[in-house]
């Protein structure tokens, strides 16, 4: 295609990539990239697999990923099918969300190019600042909304994990106080009741 | 009520054999051969309803008989051949060769059922039938009646083509038999076959008239003209002709079968009114019977000399023209009804048949002595309906499964549930489903309705009206799954302690075992104080506040006292050994009540806990023995208010259930379900207008712990699902930003922020819920949600425990196991067990770890996968179509397309299903199994069907899959399946070949999962799954003779060789060519491994084809060498 610039078969490639990726959300912290690629490998062909990890501290996957396929409509059918069931990857009952991935996801890929950015300071003063400003302002009040809901859906979280652990203990409990209870098979034999059903 | 004996019996697994089906009466004996096909679902259906007691009869299949090969196989003789020899073989040879209920339309089915050719010949008599299927009965009836006119079989012969001449000449004969009979009559009866609603209700009117007249004789008079009589007159015969004789019949109608009183009232109440004749004014009536014309009887009951219901089955059945049964036992029945006009009659019964057309309803007919039509039977009356079950309900299965022979158990049991609500025998729909809300609402909460403590009286008089109604029978669909059927014995309380009412109770979920109404508005309808608790706590665990602050009052004095197990013998009250009892006492009150004379002793025995008792609630204070939970007679009664109870036969006189005893005051109740007896003893005087005692019977201690304050947990599924929601609510929120001052001051817009984040959470909370998420995700048909997962609570666990300890201990002391039973009953350990399992179930995920990873599908390795294409490619014959109804990774598919196309067979078609999208979607269709109909697949005997069904619990997930399967009629099903799976052989299948070592190691693989070590994670099966190849029947002996030669070593080639040819098998006459067999080497190490083509061959397209093309895996990290070893 020699109609193309060297740029613009860059940017298709790029978008190509694009099409041909997908996002999963909601992933444990321990997950790793071959545990992520078994699973999804099931669907399709993994081509490879990038962990987000928090900016603070590297080393620690935040539970998302970015996941490029080998075709466009496996991504698809990954993404169509983790909507349609509960997907558990790694053993964790959590259910993974998966996404289509945009371009924007892929703020330091090396495919993608952007135009080089022009930076200057501004002041209150100058002309045209005002404007500036106000946006500023609302980025902070978003930042702070932002921040706020996360640890909200954090509070909530941990709330509920513990409701679930601590029910999940209590159960536990109870059935392994019969599972194992040798005086209870004493008295079943005693009386002659069928073999209870493991 | 007559009671037949039988029970089934499959036997014979010849092809195309016929099923006898027999009743046994008393010394009577008949068989209905019956198409072995048509059978197979149902029969396991058959032994449940025998089992379910709604039947009291079982079926009997004697045994098993071929009939002529050449009628159901070849395809050489021309289906007029068989439409010629059928009917004349039927008619020459004797009873066992004929089929039961469809009478002409299965004449005309008998004749080549497989052939696809008879479906044509079929096609001109369906039509004809559409369209005249009055002049059908009549046929049907003709045939019926050629005993009597033999000669009358020539022309009869060809019933298969049936034209509008034969109709009517059908019709006509009919005429002519019963020409002799009434000749008078004729004239009036001509057109029988369709006859109109007018002549109907004269022949009906005439008939009632004919009725009456022996019977009474006063108004004889006015009935007396027999001939021409208008309509209305005959509607004025109605009413007094109703009023006559439904006085003494409604209330006996209505009354409950079965007490000798109400028979012998009934009659009495016959003979007065005549209504049964005597002998002989019978024959009188015979002769003017002939005259009335009914059609049909609705309500009606048959009964015999001594007015006891009777049933069908002692009467002789008719098939076509043949009697069968019935005459050994010479009983006269009477059937009693409501004619066409809704006038009363009643006749002698001489025989039934059963009638069954496609597409309707089955109908019962009876021919009544003297007359030779048929009356069709609708509804039986209320009172005989029991008596009719039996019947009716097996002549539907049978009909049933006649039409559909393929139809799940399931349908079976839907179609026969419908029978029994048509009979009236089951509450109807709604009335069901309001009760299931009710049990799932009641959930923790045992739920009673009050009304039952005032129907107690009439209670006991509806007893039998109690028994007529039977208890349904839940869907069989769920099949013993994960599935437990719930408990409907409450466990613990169902009276509120403090106004021993039931309704709405919180259950404490401490020792004490008690229920308590929440709030006024629960107990309204006893005006009980109840706790007043504020919010009603969905708390998974509730304490009430003895059981908290571990103060229990000694149900003897009414004491509070400290019950702390801590306090070991500072204790001041002690808790009962029973499972389940929560009561406490005090050492030396409990020491009065049991031993008087040694208390002060026994009483120290039990404070220092050298000893423990049972409290005096669980023996008869009559005649001291325990319950027995059976016998309604020896079931206690326990006083709400002190330890006494009694045997409900020794309750004393002055403990009455209703206000008119010696005492006028109800002192006793029935309860719950089980209608357990509860009683307030002598000592406790009844207020009036609680009608309990006083109600100060109830302390609770001083509260010294503070009760948190528990705000609802904020559900946060819901909020990780709405993530997306809220982002794209933020941005909407930009814009009311915008317009909003510029100035904010820091902790203004940082409140204003928060409360619009809270806003956004509650929002997605609403739309957000359990059931907006449940609805999106997809779950395959055959996944049933758990209705109402309840676990035991943890105060009745212990309870019953420590029960359980205590029992022990007894017996180690000497007690014997009636005592045991008394503290730790057998269903108190079958709670436990029934717990364990529901827990387990559960728990499962958690418990089994790393098994249950992403979906937790196991996929057969690849090496076993080739080890199987090795063995079945031999049985596949070009053009096949081969279908993987779980394909997994599908590549069972692709393997077996690659040898199948090198070894010539290109021809092959593939279809695979899952619900998951493979990586590989060769001929790959994304659906459920279940939803894949009949007419999708190919039926002409091309299609295999495989492979490796999800097993389920005991198999259940792969017995649907098989079942469904095998709707579809495959040759050749081919199986990886736990060896619990039900057989196939039932269905017309025969095992080639059963292998059990083939999946020995570790046959699976689960997909998309790796352990720590990063390795594809394997499972060896605790039992092993087994290698299954059954085949068609027909195909059995053919296939036997393959395998043989092919060897079941085939695959064991522990040399590499290639191109080593074995014998050639004997011609394939189906296929119409030899069949090349060719080795294929499996080295397990090889991978992939590669399809030798044969050394010597002529030049076969298969060599010019390449390989066909197919997505070869490629390198990704779940796919090292690890599951491609064998």
């Amino acid at each position: 295609m020699e109609g193309l610039t060297e740029e613009e078969m860059h940017d298709r490639k790029f978008a190509q990539l694009v099409q041909r990726c997908l996002m999963v959300d909601n992933l444990s912290f321990t997950i790793t990239d071959a545990i992520l690629c078994a699973a999804l490998g099931q669907f399709g062909t993994v081509q490879s697999i990038k962990l987000l990890r928090d900016p603070k501290n590297p080393g620690k996957c935040i539970g998302t990923a970015i996941v490029e396929m080998e075709t466009a409509q496996q991504a698809n059918v990954i993404v169509k099918q983790m909507q349609e069931f509960l997907f558990m990857v790694g053993g964790m009952p959590r259910p993974a969300r998966a996404y289509k991935a945009t371009e924007a996801m892929f703020i330091d890929h090396p495919l993608r190019r952007k135009k080089s950015l022009e930076l200057r300071f501004l002041t209150r003063g100058e002309p045209g600042a005002r404007e500036v400003f106000q946006k500023r302002e609302i980025a902070e009040i978003h930042a702070f909304e932002r921040n706020y809901l996360q640890q909200q859906q954090r509070i909530a979280e941990e709330e509920l994990a513990m409701k679930q652990f601590e029910n999940f203990q209590e159960l536990l409990k109870k059935y392994e106080s019969i599972k194992d209870n040798k005086e209870i098979d004493v008295l079943r034999q005693l009386y002659k009741l069928r073999d209870r059903v493991r | 009520m007559a009671r037949t004996m039988a029970t089934l019996v499959m036997e014979g697994e010849v092809p195309s054999a016929t099923l006898h089906l027999s009743f046994e009466t008393k010394g009577s004996n008949w068989t209905f051969p019956l198409r072995k096909e048509g059978f197979f679902r149902g029969y396991n259906c058959m032994k449940d309803l025998k089992l379910a007691g709604v039947l009291q009869t079982n079926v009997v299949a004697v045994d098993v008989e071929q009939l002529e090969p050449a009628a159901n196989e070849d395809e050489s003789q021309s289906s007029t051949e068989n439409a010629a020899k059928q009917p004349v073989s039927l008619v020459a040879v004797a009873t066992p060769e004929e089929e039961a209920l469809m009478a002409s339309e299965s004449l005309r089915t008998l004749e080549s059922p497989e052939d696809s050719k008879e479906n044509a010949a079929r096609q001109p008599v369906a039509v004809a039938t559409a369209e005249e299927k009055a002049l059908m009965a009549s046929e049907s009836l003709r045939t019926l009646e050629s005993p009597e006119d033999s000669e009358e079989n020539a022309p009869k012969q060809p019933v298969a083509v049936s034209t509008p001449e034969e109709a009517l000449m059908a019709s006509e004969s009919l005429r002519t038999l019963e020409s002799p009979e009434d000749s008078t009559e004729n004239a009036a009866r001509q057109p029988v076959a369709v006859a109109t609603a007018e002549e109907k209700a004269l022949m009906a009117s005439e008939s009632l008239r004919t009725l009456e007249s022996p019977e009474d004789s006063t108004e004889n008079a006015p009935t007396q003209p027999v001939a021409v009589a208008t309509r209305e007159e005959g509607a004025l015969m109605a009413p007094e002709s109703l009023r006559t004789l439904e006085s003494p019949e409604t209330s006996n109608v209505l009354a409950a079968e079965g007490s000798p009183e109400r028979r012998k009232r009934k009659k009495l109440a016959g003979r007065a009114v005549g209504r049964i004749p005597p002998r002989s004014a019978l024959k009188l009536l015979q002769r003017e019977e002939e005259e009335m014309k009914i059609c049909s009887l609705d309500e009606y009951e048959i009964f015999d000399d001594d007015e006891e219901a009777a049933s069908l089955l002692d009467l002789p059945l008719h098939y076509r023209k043949h009697t069968l049964g019935g005459s050994t036992t010479a009983r006269e029945l009477y059937v009693r009804g409501k004619a066409d006009n809704l006038v009363m009659v009643m006749r002698r019964i001489s025989a039934w048949h059963l009638k069954c057309f496609r597409g309707r309803p089955l109908s019962l007919q009876l021919s009544f002595l003297g007359s030779d039509s048929w009356v069709k039977l609708l509804r039986p009356s209320s009172g005989y309906r029991k008596t009719a079950a039996a019947v009716l309900i097996v002549a539907n299965f049978l009909a049933y499964v006649k039409i559909e022979p393929h139809a799940s158990e399931s349908a079976v049991w839907r179609h026969l549930q419908g029978i029994k609500t048509f009979l009236g025998m089951e509450k109807s729909s709604e009335q069901q489903e309001a009760d299931d809300d009710e049990h799932l609402l009641s959930n923790k909460r045992p739920r009673l309705l009050t009304s039952n403590k005032e129907e107690a009286s009439t209670e006991q008089m509806s007893e039998d009206a109690e028994d007529c109604s039977v208890e349904e029978k839940e869907d069989e669909e769920e099949e013993s799954e994960d599935e437990i059927d719930q408990d409907d014995e409450e466990l613990g309380d169902p009276l509120c302690t403090i106004c021993d009412d039931g309704g709405d109770l919180l259950c404490c979920d401490g020792p004490c075992m008690r229920s308590f109404h929440t709030s006024k508005d629960a107990g309204t309808d006893s005006q009980c104080e109840s706790l007043n608790l504020a919010q009603a706590s969905h708390l998974e665990k509730w304490l009430c506040r003895n059981c908290k602050e571990k103060q229990h009052q000694c149900y003897i004095c009414g004491e509070l006292g400290a019950s702390d197990e801590a306090l070991k013998n500072k204790r001041q009250v002690f808790v009962c050994d029973v499972a389940l009892c929560g009561r406490f006492y005090h050492p030396t009150c409990i020491a009065k009540e049991l031993v008087p004379e040694n208390s002060k002793a026994f009483a120290e025995n039990i404070r220092e806990g050298r000893d423990t008792f049972s409290c005096p609630l669980h023996k008869c204070k009559l005649c001291g023995k325990a319950e027995n939970k059976e016998d309604k007679d020896l079931q206690l009664a326990k006083c709400r208010r002190c330890p006494s109870a009694w045997h409900r036969k020794c309750l004393p006189d002055y403990i009455s259930f209703d206000d008119k005893g010696k005492e006028g005051q109800q002192r006793a109740w029935l309860v719950g379900k089980r209608q357990r007896v509860v009683i307030y003893c002598r000592k406790h005087p009844i207020i009036r207008h609680l009608s309990t005692p006083r109600r100060d019977h109830y302390k609770f201690p001083e509260s010294q712990i503070q009760l948190p304050n528990r705000t609802q947990p904020l559900n946060s599924v819901q909020r990780c699902a709405g993530i997306s929601n809220l982002l794209q609510k933020k941005s909407s929120q930009k814009e009311d930003v915008v317009e909003t001052p510029e100035v904010f001051s820091s902790t203004d817009w940082e409140d204003r922020a928060k409360k619009r984040v809270h806003d956004i959470i509650s929002k997605s909370q609403e739309i957000v819920t359990l059931e907006s998420v449940k609805k999106k995700l997809y779950l395959p048909s055959n996944y049933k949600e758990p209705l109402n997962r309840e676990f035991i609570h943890q105060g009745k666990l212990a309870s019953i425990m420590s029960a359980v300890g205590k029992a022990l201990e007894r017996v180690k002391k000497g007690a014997s196991l009636e005592d045991a039973n008394v503290i730790c009953s057998r269903d108190d350990l079958a709670r436990l067990f029934k717990a364990e399992t529901v827990l387990g179930v559960y728990l499962a995920p958690a418990l089994h770890g790393m098994r249950y990873t992403t979906f937790g599908r196991h996929f057969t390795k690849i090496s076993k996968l080739t080890k199987v294409v090795d063995r079945i490619h031999p049985f596949i014959a070009d053009g096949d179509m081969i279908v993987d109804f779980s394909c997994g990774s599908n590549d069972f598919s692709i393997l077996m397309h690659k040898a199948l196309t090198s070894t010539g067979k290109c021809n092959c078609k593939y279809r695979n299903y899952d619900i998951f999208t493979p990586k590989n979607t060769f001929n790959f269709e994304k659906r459920d199994w279940f939803s894949v109909s009949r007419n999708e697949l190919p039926t002409d005997e091309t299609l295999v069907i495989g492979l490796n069904p999800p097993f389920g619990v005991n198999a259940s997930l792969s017995d649907q899959f098989i079942s469904h399967a095998l709707i579809f009629r495959p040759r050749l099903v081919v199986l990886i399946t736990p060896p619990q799976t039900k057989t196939l052989k039932h269905r017309g299948y025969t095992l080639i070949w059963e292998d059990d070592k083939l999946c020995r190691d570790r046959a699976f693989y689960l997909a998309g999962s790796v352990d720590k070590l990063e390795c594809p994670v394997d499972q060896w099966n605790e039992v092993t799954p087994r290698f299954y190849l059954w085949c068609l029947n027909k195909w059995a002996y053919k296939y036997k003779q393959l395998a043989a030669v092919c060897g079941h070593h085939m695959v064991l080639s522990q040399d590499a060789h290639a191109g080593k040819q074995y014998v050639i098998p004997p011609r394939d006459a189906r296929l119409g060519r030899q069949a090349q067999y060719l080795p294929i080497t499996v080295n397990p190490e090889s991978r992939p491994f590669r399809w030798q083509p044969p050394r010597s061959r002529p030049s076969t397209s298969s060599l010019a084809h390449p390989a066909p093309p197919f997505h070869q895996p490629t390198r990704g990290e779940g796919e090292t060498g690890g599951w491609l070893d064998s």
